[in-house]
């Protein structure tokens, strides 16, 4: 799977593809920013690994690669 | 000609047992996050306890955005940029005005001239009439 298919399953269907390797409750909704959130809050990713990932997405949608 | 006999002073590489040290990765939340509105900074996620600057790529903005608790709502500031023409900081004091002081009498001299004016005054013989 390359990043754009990542980029487009964590879009479509997040918890499917974070909850098992993070701690997701089961009822949260099913929203890619909600869930971001959450990691953030918890610690389970730092504010700056979504500032970086949020950099890269960025540049690759200024390159037409999404 | 010496390939029999050992060799006396083996190679014996003096940081063989040592790990390789690795540079601290410290977290970068110093830098800006370029924005290119108001809107992308207002929207972007951080997490509780922290801040983060942006910015704005077409407008000479800076932002914050400072998450405390999930209990508060976030913080957001806008900062207009200004460029700085003079050397002298934001909050110098400023020059006091001078006065050119050349073009007044002092006391003395009015107190003198006063003078001046009654002996005047009394030598016309207004000076009683006062």
């Amino acid at each position: 799977m390359n990043i754009i298919q990542m980029m487009n399953q964590f879009r479509q269907n997040p918890m499917a593809m974070l909850s098992k390797r993070f701690n997701i409750p089961q009822n949260m909704a099913n929203d890619p920013n909600a869930i971001i959130q959450h990691l953030m809050n918890t610690g389970q990713i730092s504010q700056d690994m979504y500032n970086r990932a949020n950099q890269q997405f960025k540049q690759m949608k200024n390159n037409n690669m999404m | 000609m010496y390939e029999n006999y050992p060799n006396p002073y083996p190679y014996v590489n003096p940081y063989s047992g040592m790990t390789r040290l690795q540079a601290p990765v410290m977290p970068q939340n110093n830098t800006f996050v370029p924005v290119s509105n108001i809107n992308e900074a207002k929207n972007y996620m951080v997490a509780y306890g922290n801040s983060v600057t942006f910015k704005d790529e077409n407008a000479p903005y800076i932002y914050t955005k400072t998450a405390i608790s999930q209990m508060d709502a976030p913080i957001f500031k806008k900062y207009r940029l200004v460029e700085e023409t003079s050397d002298l900081p934001v909050n110098a004091p400023k020059e006091e005005m001078t006065m050119d002081l050349s073009v007044y009498v002092t006391k003395d001299e009015f107190g003198a001239l006063q003078k001046e004016l009654q002996a005047l005054k009394q030598a016309l013989g207004e000076g009683d009439k006062a």
